[in-house]
């Protein structure tokens, strides 16, 4: 997984490119760090360029979140799709993000 | 009886080879011709996509090898010409194995773009279970707090470069036949209870979703070795 940011008008979007997997977790906590710096109140994770991800990149996607509700950013995931839409889906993600096409 | 054939790759010392050749019972390869079993020191993922993209060999082990990387897995291999991947956890855990092995299955059997893909969830979260919770010996429950995450990824990286986890083998059987694939991946942990995998995980479990997505996606599952052992059947 390689990962790029950029600044949205209130936040960051996280562009997340290739294969999420359990391998990736050094990628994350770089991600999820960025949620301790102050100012923003948006993160948009772009999965649109994700083409897989196993359940311990989901369980990874997951932490993101509880992270991002206890510095009371919003998290939102875009334009999953594919592999990465279904194993969502499976996974009942629409429950917990908002997510956009 | 013919002799199977045996080739060195880079890095692997020509005594070494010879020695093992004599000690198993195998003939040595040129580099010319195609060899059965590939000894390969250390691969790195471009390395092994070259490899796999041929066949035979039916067999490719990281040198240097233990002894049971010549056991029954690897007769298995030779004997249905299937593939047989012998590898350290270091090696392993960052070569994003799961594609090399669909692309291998992509060239040998004919599935459809939706099959191929619950193979490759399924394969993935066998490896990653073998790789992480077994070689590693890393608990999931380190993954459930995002205040613990650091601690996990802090074990991960560490045992990755310690020789009594990082050299622990991981090794993935694929067998083909008329009625699909079968894939075994076998790994050094402790083994694991199925009975405790038994339960739908909860919509925010950060782990546990590994093994009924294998089991949803997958015709069969056994599993054998205490836990170490885990072979998932896909029909066509």
């Amino acid at each position: 997984m390689e990962h790029s940011v950029r600044p949205i008008s209130d936040g960051k979007e996280v562009v997340l490119t290739g294969r999420l997997t359990f391998a990736d977790h050094n990628g994350f906590r770089s991600i999820i760090a960025m949620f301790q710096e102050p100012g923003s109140r948006r993160f948009v994770l772009d999965l649109s360029a994700v083409e897989f991800i196993d359940s311990a990149a989901l369980g990874m996607v997951l932490l993101a979140r509880d992270t991002a509700i206890s510095k009371g950013i919003s998290l939102i995931l875009k334009g999953a799709k594919g592999q990465v839409r279904r194993i969502m889906e499976v996974a009942k993600f629409n429950k917990l993000f908002a997510m956009e096409d | 009886m013919t002799k199977t054939p045996l080739l060195g790759g880079e890095g692997v010392a020509a005594r070494d080879l010879e020695d093992l050749a004599r000690n198993k019972g195998f003939s040595l390869a040129s580099k010319a011709q195609p060899a059965d079993i590939l000894l390969v020191a250390r691969p790195e993922r471009q390395q092994l996509a070259s490899i796999l993209s041929a066949q035979p060999p039916y067999a490719v082990i990281e040198a240097p090898a233990p002894d049971q990387a010549f056991g029954g897995r690897l007769k298995r291999a030779l004997e249905n010409k299937g593939l047989l991947l012998s590898l350290s956890t270091a090696t392993g855990f960052n070569a994003d194995l799961t594609s090399l092995l669909c692309a291998a299955c992509r060239q040998r059997m004919d599935f459809s773009d939706e099959r191929l893909s619950d193979i490759e969830t399924a394969v993935e979260e066998a490896l990653s279970n073998a790789m992480v919770h077994g070689n590693l010996d890393i608990a999931s429950v380190l993954r459930n707090d995002p205040a613990d995450f650091d601690q996990y990824c802090d074990l991960v990286n560490e045992r990755l470069t310690t020789p009594n986890y990082a050299d622990r083998r991981i090794e993935i059987l694929m067998t083909w036949s008329r009625d699909g694939i079968d894939v075994e991946v076998h790994d050094e942990g402790r083994g694991y209870d199925i009975s405790n995998f038994q339960a739908l995980p909860q919509v925010e479990a950060k782990c546990g979703r590994g093994f009924s997505l294998i089991r949803d996606l997958a015709s069969n599952v056994t599993i054998a070795e205490h836990g170490r052992s885990l072979t998932m059947s896909f029909a066509p």
